[in-house]
């Protein structure tokens, strides 16, 4: 008898009606793909998960998050105040983080190809060269929208590049170089070889981390959940998001909508190349560059934007204190306003 | 019919496969173990071992309960308890194919869940196996049959709000391919060494460490 009610919770278990991790929406958030309430456009032949705010009167600054891979959720977030919701209506503060700035600038922001809540691709779909052209799309339809909605025809455009979205930038600068205005970086990754190499010498290499605990925890979820999906490989890659590097960042809390881990993964990995540079043509740009770092990344590598910033030869660097590589999330405030002032 | 059943009584309570505990004195019947290493975290295990002798096949079966930690945040909310027999199903001179099979449940716990699992692993190893050590390569896969996942506040209000909570179908499984060695330093004493590399059940990349390596001992009695 003890044996028979054993097994009643046993049997019970096994057969009631179980979760699917595959299925969207029950690890990670459902993209543009499956929840029609989330904002998007239609371009260069996919669906962007993207939103713009402010007047459309007002000079276009379009956000390039980083990654590659994760979201615009963290621009448009303020640490200590709100994680923005992905349904515009549900959030508390209409101008969080970065957003901020759209009392200046008609603010664009989107999930890249892949990213976010953007709908996926599969390995081998997605590359650099594509991601630029969506770019180059992306500024064409609000240009275009800002033609049709005011008559306004603007030639120029301004970008905010944060990590990869900084190489995104100078990948698109380095295309269409007469399509900028002036760009603002935050902590921009490597735009060269050069680089690349400088940030591995004077960075600590993961396996330098076991016995953190962050990295016993991450480790051991592939114990519980493998990344054979979509869905469970966006969701292994959100359970380590920002947690490694702890040197780079104030808070490692950074919220995130989801990281789609094949772009982060397999496809855009382009800069562990040889003969990596996208600066070749950077010397006809004709508009000013806007460098930032937080101090927890420049005491930690000192040269390194310093490195970067020579690819700009008009270009200014300024420093913000007391952050770090999540800078935008955390102070905002001191951010746009020294994005004010540049872009003044 | 018989036969069959206790061979798959056998196989199901026999798992992380460990070819040493052939390499024995007959008068030993019992071993006790430990393990260290990266597999997938750092990883701490304590096991006994039981011989006995199978009537049926001729043929000794091992049976053996352990339990992990993880070696830097030890105790029960990351930890696995492992249930299995280890059976030789063939042998010509020094080869062997030895398998391993075993039941697991496991435990996880992080700034961001409560992880619960369910699995069964299976263990095949293929070598050479001498009086005094041993090599091999080994095969081994684990498929996870049943998730319990409870997620953090944290987790809710930094990435997923509407994150469902509760009992997932098998979230994953993966294969193992190594290579594993062994000798005997003392005549009770046995020395364990084995690096394999991961990939899920769908032979993508495990996205964790890019290998797992083990060093064990066992003291048989």
């Amino acid at each position: 008898m003890k044996y028979f009610l054993f097994f009643i919770p046993l049997f019970f278990t096994l057969s009631c009606k179980k979760l699917d991790g595959d299925t969207p929406g029950n690890l990670v958030p459902k993209t543009v793909t499956d929840d029609p309430l989330l904002p998007y456009i239609y371009v260069n032949g996919t669906k962007f998960h993207a939103e713009a705010l402010g007047n459309i009167n007002n000079p276009i600054l379009i956000f390039l998050h980083g990654g590659p891979g994760i979201d615009y959720r963290p621009f448009i977030s303020q640490f200590g105040q709100e994680n923005a919701s992905k349904y515009p209506d549900e959030r508390e503060i209409q101008n969080g983080g970065l957003s901020q700035l759209q009392d200046e600038y008609y603010c664009v922001f989107f999930d890249q190809r892949g990213s976010g809540l953007s709908p996926r691709f599969d390995k081998g779909e997605i590359d650099f060269d594509l991601y630029i052209e969506d770019l180059h799309s992306i500024i064409d339809y609000y240009k275009q929208k800002k033609l049709d909605e005011t008559g306004i025809l603007e030639e120029q455009v301004y970008l905010f590049g944060w990590s990869f979205g900084g190489i995104l930038a100078t990948g698109y600068i380095n295309k269409y170089p007469e399509s900028i205005k002036d760009v603002v970086f935050y902590e921009p990754g490597p735009f060269s070889k050069e680089v690349v190499d400088y940030f591995k010498e004077n960075t600590t290499s993961v396996f330098g981390q076991v016995g953190n605990e962050w990295l016993e925890d991450y480790l051991l979820s592939h114990d519980h959940l493998t990344s054979d999906s979509h869905e469970r490989g966006d969701y292994q890659m959100l359970l380590g998001a920002f947690k490694g590097q702890p040197e780079f960042h104030q808070s490692r809390d950074c919220p995130l909508w989801r990281v789609g881990s094949v772009v982060s993964t397999e496809n855009l990995d382009f800069f562990n190349s040889e003969d990596y540079d996208i600066t070749s043509n950077l010397n006809h740009f004709k508009g000013n560059a806007l460098f930032i770092g937080g101090q927890l990344t420049i005491d930690e590598l000192p040269e390194y934007l310093e490195l970067q910033q020579q690819h700009y030869p008009s270009s200014e660097l300024i420093t913000v204190q007391n952050t770090g590589h999540t800078g935008p999330w955390e102070k905002p405030l001191e951010i746009s306003t020294i994005v004010r002032n540049f872009l003044q | 019919m018989k036969k069959g059943l206790i061979l798959l009584f056998t196989l199901l309570t026999s798992a992380s496969l460990d070819a040493q505990t052939t390499l024995r004195e007959n008068s030993t019947k019992n071993a006790v173990y430990g393990h260290l290493g990266i597999n997938p975290s750092t990883l701490l295990t304590v096991g006994y071992q039981r011989y006995l002798a199978d009537s049926v096949f001729n043929r000794e079966i091992i049976v053996f309960s352990e339990i992990s930690s993880s070696l830097f945040t030890p105790g029960p909310k990351d930890s696995e308890i492992k249930l299995g027999g280890i059976i030789s199903i063939y042998e010509w001179n020094k080869f062997k194919i030895i398998n391993s099979l075993n039941f697991s449940y496991g435990s996880a716990q992080s700034i961001n869940f409560d992880s619960k699992k369910l699995a069964v692993g299976d263990e095949l190893a293929i070598g050479f196996y001498g009086p005094k050590s041993f090599v091999a390569t080994s095969i081994e896969f684990e498929h996870v049959y049943l998730n319990h996942l409870k997620h953090s506040d944290y987790f809710k209000d930094t990435y997923f709000s509407d994150v469902k909570d509760g009992w997932y179908k098998g979230l994953g499984g993966a294969f193992q391919f190594g290579i594993e060695t062994g000798f005997t330093l003392k005549k009770k004493v046995d020395i364990h060494l084995e690096l394999k590399v991961p990939f899920t059940e769908k032979f993508n990349s495990y996205m964790g460490s890019p290998f797992h390596l083990t060093l064990g001992g066992r003291y048989r009695f």
